[in-house]
């Protein structure tokens, strides 16, 4: 018997008895215990909070990679695939503090948006359709400030770090 | 009665004297072997019912006692370390009286979250989005290095040590300290839940490991299955595990999880245990409870893991 990493799926790596589609009454019951469980297993735990948080973000990106053209009826596209890899690539570079305050949207402009905001502070990062990544910092009514980036890691770290003295400030 | 324990406890002190330097070398196994055959010893001296519940006691201490040593690892695997207060408060306490707590810890503890109630049921809706539901219930409070987070909350405490841990009685008296303040402040009527909870994350080298190679607690499969029909990827394990001296409950979840580097397979291995209405009369009790729990879970934690895993975070 062997564990194996490349078994792995991505979408389905943290998949809970929850999301299931079945509708019985012993899955109910299961539907139940399971989210009483895992809501209390990771109601305190930082390590576990982050861990589902990121499931949901991949989860998330998983959805928006099926969402079609003018999602908004205004005309938006899709995010394309360059727009979701280097979203993936946000991601990853996120901490788990980050997650708890992310709202990942698409963007209008085409591509995903990852948009934080506390008060009146506002921040986001968008990963474009172009493959760029490029974000925007304001407070209230003041005018935005651009975050840029040169897609580097280094680069998006910086744009992160941006995000969180903004945010926290 | 106390015969036997008195002798039970001398014959523990004598025989753990003699055989520590054994055991470290040789590892648990050797611990476990011996005090099978101690218990054996006593059974039939005495009489199950005579020593069952002193040995059950006694021999826990044993087994600490032989491992005390070797529990702290050079490269330890956790990835947090929990001490969790719950507590009853006054119904007439309100979310904005915790933000009070603030004040005392800013210096130390300068970032601030707020929690939200439905920050949790947040996580299993169908995307990360705002709720227009949340309602506030509490702070966390971490370090400017994100090693170390106090979160208040109106259903009680927790302090957690993220990587690098450095040892339980550092994870206490910053936990201690920090309740202090926090008991201060909100003068709960009384403490309903206490646990202690260690995240660990092994990571084992390879892309394809054999669970019973690192792992004595981990989810088998069949044997009656062909041998290529019994590989596994990620998994989820949530065993519950009844400590009935402690009166208490020890939830082990072992899941599989991405990876740290490449060409790793990497394993949580997570022990919770916690004690409901725990019988503590006193700040000073309730502490030294904390001790025992700890002792509990390493206890466990070392019979969950093999002599190879041990190599890899020693």
């Amino acid at each position: 018997m062997i564990i194996a990493e490349a078994i792995a799926d991505r979408k389905t790596r943290f998949r809970s008895p929850i999301e299931s589609n079945a509708v019985g009454a012993a899955s109910q019951e299961l539907k139940t215990e399971a989210a009483k469980d895992l809501e209390n297993a990771v109601s305190v735990s930082v390590f576990w909070t982050a861990t589902v948080l990121l499931a949901k973000a991949q989860s998330r990106l998983s959805e928006l990679a099926q969402i079609g053209s003018n999602w908004d009826t205004y005309g938006a596209p899709a995010p394309n695939q360059a727009a979701l890899e280097t979203a993936v690539r946000v991601l990853e570079h996120m901490n788990p503090f980050d997650l708890m305050l992310a709202n990942i949207v698409p963007s209008a402009e085409g591509g995903v948006g990852f948009c934080f905001s506390r008060g009146d502070r506002y921040a986001d990062i968008e990963s474009s359709n172009d493959g760029d990544i490029i974000g925007v910092r304001y407070i209230g009514m003041q005018t935005p400030v651009l975050i840029e980036t040169d897609g580097t890691d280094a680069s998006i770290e910086a744009a992160l770090q941006q995000v969180r003295n903004h945010i926290r400030a | 009665m106390s015969l036997g324990f008195q002798n039970l406890e001398t014959k523990r002190r004598t025989l753990g004297e003699g055989t520590a330097n054994y055991s470290r070398a040789k590892g648990l196994g050797v611990a476990s072997a011996f005090s099978c055959c101690y218990s054996n010893f006593f059974e039939v001296t005495f009489g199950i019912s005579v020593v069952s519940w002193y040995s059950t006691a006694a021999l826990v201490r044993f087994l600490w006692d032989l491992t005390a040593e070797r529990m702290h690892y050079k490269k330890a695997p956790i990835t947090e370390a929990l001490i969790d207060i719950r507590v009853e408060l006054s119904s007439e306490l309100r979310f904005e009286d915790l933000s009070a707590f603030r004040k005392h810890v800013s210096t130390d503890y300068p970032r601030e979250e707020t929690r939200n109630l439905s920050q949790a049921m947040l996580l299993f809706g169908p995307s990360v989005q705002a709720s227009a539901q949340q309602q506030p219930w509490g702070f966390m409070f971490r370090n400017e290095t994100n090693t170390q987070v106090v979160q208040v909350r109106l259903d009680g405490f927790t302090f957690s040590r993220l990587e690098p841990y450095e040892d339980f009685e550092h994870l206490r008296d910053e936990a201690r300290r920090l309740w202090d303040i926090y008991r201060e402040l909100v003068r709960p009527k009384k403490v309903v839940r206490i646990a202690v909870r260690y995240i660990n994350q092994l990571n084992l080298p390879g892309t394809r490991v054999e669970p019973e190679d690192y792992l004595k607690t981990f989810p088998h499969l069949s044997g009656d299955l062909p041998k290529d029909l019994r590989d596994f990827g990620p998994f989820l394990m949530n065993l519950r595990v009844p400590q009935p001296d402690l009166k208490g409950l020890l939830i082990i979840n072992e899941a599989g999880t991405p990876p740290k580097k490449p060409e790793t397979v990497s394993i949580i291995l997570d022990l919770d245990l916690s004690v409901e209405s725990p019988a503590i009369e006193s700040e000073e009790e309730m502490w030294a409870f904390f001790q025992k729990l700890r002792e509990r879970k390493n206890l466990y934690f070392e019979a969950c893991i093999t002599d190879k895993t041990r190599e890899l975070i020693s």
